[in-house]
């Protein structure tokens, strides 16, 4: 961290709240960013960014300092994504299941649109589609490393930081991550009535 | 290696992850399997599309500000169940659309508390109480910061330990009347109440009744330009003020501006608002969390006596943050004490 980060940081652990706004301002966009690509909606991710801040603020005192200012928001925003799902899963089965069939639906029509034609193959915008859909439907905890690695670009190393967890859990879930989206995918694919096959040989 | 051996490989590939040893069995079979070749592109897409869908989409206006108000929120135990609404109110702004609802409900008298969201602690304080000179006089400490006297250091760090955590709660009449003690015990008699860390941080806190008091004044007005005069009609009172929102909702445009006013000043200055235009809504809500706070403050205390007790590390760091947050709690309601918060709504008609 450099010095003024390094200086924003000590004085919001001494109880500054005007520093920690400060580091609010600063880390804003990051944070907003990585709830959006949780969350995949904007409303969502917006109370899901307001919870990692005051989570944030409210944990300050436990921050080391030569961790990664960036990285500790992030993870307190996994933690309290997955969280929050766990909830929704507990308490809430009609939530889970009725937006995700919307999107579905609507995103089904757009790709059935535009594959009229049975031997068209996938266009790069269809797949775009596919992987977007099926990136929701996966469990969050997949959805949480494929955002990490894919999206934020994070190292094995950096991911086993912010799971709290091994290398070879890293490994071992992205690949597990990779292999559900990739059904989902197939699934999806299937239901608009689009070849992957024809995909596939295209890119022979 | 195998179609399902290579496979399993195509995760750790697409990270660059593959030792020498592995590539080189990797790229034979992908040589001689046009399979797997496509499957892998597939794999391939899949991560640069993903990549693509990692762009920053920026914060909302407004985002920090908001982040700090329910910060202040919720370090305030009476608002906690107010904070859903904090939420709601302020995404609805955010919105646009969703705010239409809000006002629609307004306009017809329904008394959805939106204008909660900018709660404050107000604290009115009988003028005529022997407590409020001793408080005044007393050694307080800048909020968030330690005190620098020794002046809670009277009490002894262990006289609570025995006597809190079997402590009954304050009984609820012994603090309507303000300026009474809230926690009885060894320093009967007196109405300052202090909790003596190990580390001789002390912190004074006095009960005495509190209320939280909040206005909602949404006026009419045939320009936005009028939040102008608003923030004048405020700085020329010394009334800290601010816009808040500003947005279109549906056909009407609206402005939001919030301001914390001294209980002293704040029932003039919502006048003056008034006069800004005609008056559409018009609420204030007072609260009396007096009792609220004298429970906070014997917790508090029952919780500083439990770490002075302790001698387990780790128990005692999470004594330790348990103690911070009720500190900060009972902090902002000292910080906030005598305030009035005003929410204007401004919309053009
Ligand atoms: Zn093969």
């Amino acid at each position: 961290m450099n010095d003024k980060l390094t200086e924003l940081v000590h004085r919001a652990q001494q109880g500054s709240t005007s520093a920690f706004e400060e580091l609010v301002v600063l880390y804003q966009d990051k944070v907003f960013s990585h709830c959006y690509h949780l969350t995949g909606n904007y409303s969502d991710a917006q109370d899901l960014a307001q919870e990692v801040f005051v989570r944030a603020y409210k944990g300050i005192k436990s921050f080391r300092n030569e961790a990664d200012f960036g990285t500790w928001l992030h993870r307190i925003a996994i933690n309290q994504y997955l969280n929050l799902r766990r909830k929704e899963k507990n308490n809430n089965h009609l939530s889970l299941d009725e937006p995700l069939s919307t999107d579905e639906g609507e995103m089904l029509r757009q790709v059935a649109a535009s594959s009229d034609d049975p031997v068209e193959t996938v266009e790069r915008e269809d797949l775009r589609q596919l992987v977007s859909t099926g990136l929701e439907r996966l469990p969050p905890e997949f959805k949480a490393v494929l955002v990490l690695r894919e999206f934020n670009d994070y190292s094995y190393e950096q991911m086993a930081d912010i799971m709290e967890c091994s290398l070879g859990t890293v490994k071992s879930r992205l690949n597990r991550a990779r292999k559900a989206l990739r059904n989902e995918i197939t699934a999806l694919a299937r239901k608009a009535g689009i070849d992957l096959g024809t995909y596939a040989s295209e890119n022979e | 290696m195998n179609c399902e051996e290579t496979r399993q490989l195509f995760s750790p590939w697409l990270d660059g992850k593959l030792t020498p040893f592995q590539a080189q069995f990797f790229q034979e079979h992908l040589d001689g399997c046009a399979s797997c070749r496509a499957e892998l592109a597939l794999w391939k897409d899949c991560s640069v599309l993903l990549r693509d869908m990692g762009e920053i989409i920026p914060a909302p206006p407004g985002f920090a500000s908001a982040v700090m108000e329910q910060i202040r929120i919720t370090e305030t135990p009476v608002a906690r169940k107010r904070f859903q609404w904090a939420r709601v109110y302020w995404k609805q702004l955010v919105a646009g659309a969703a705010a239409v609802a809000v006002l629609a409900l307004g306009s017809v008298g329904a008394k959805i508390p939106f204008w909660h969201w900018p709660v404050q602690v107000a604290e009115h304080q009988p003028s005529t109480s022997p407590t409020d000179t001793h408080a005044d006089t007393s050694d307080k400490p800048s909020v968030g910061g330690r005190p620098s006297s020794k002046t809670a250091t009277n009490t002894q760090p262990g006289v609570a330990i025995s006597s809190a955590p079997d402590a009954p709660q304050a009984s609820s009449g012994s603090s309507q009347g303000g300026g009474h003690e809230a926690t009885s015990g060894p320093r009967a008699g007196t109405t300052m109440s202090t909790a003596v860390s190990s580390d001789n941080e002390a912190r004074v806190f006095l009960n005495k009744e509190r209320k939280l008091t909040s206005t909602l004044l949404k006026v009419g007005v045939d320009s936005l330009d009028k939040s102008r005069a608003a923030l004048q009609v405020a700085s020329s009172s010394g009334i800290p003020g601010k816009q808040v929102a500003a947005q279109a909702v549906g056909e009407h445009e609206c402005v939001v501006l919030r301001f914390i006013a001294p209980s002293s000043k704040a029932d003039a200055f919502v006048d003056s608002l008034a006069d800004l235009g005609t008056v559409l809504d018009w609420q204030t809500e007072t609260q009396d969390v007096t009792q609220r706070f004298a429970e906070t403050l014997q917790q508090y205390q029952s919780l500083v006596a439990q770490r002075e007790n302790t001698r387990d590390v780790a128990e005692r760091q999470k004594l330790n943050t348990q103690v911070e947050n009720l500190e900060s709690q009972l902090n902002s309601w000292d910080q906030e004490a005598g305030q009035h918060i005003v929410v204007l709504w401004l919309e053009k008609i």
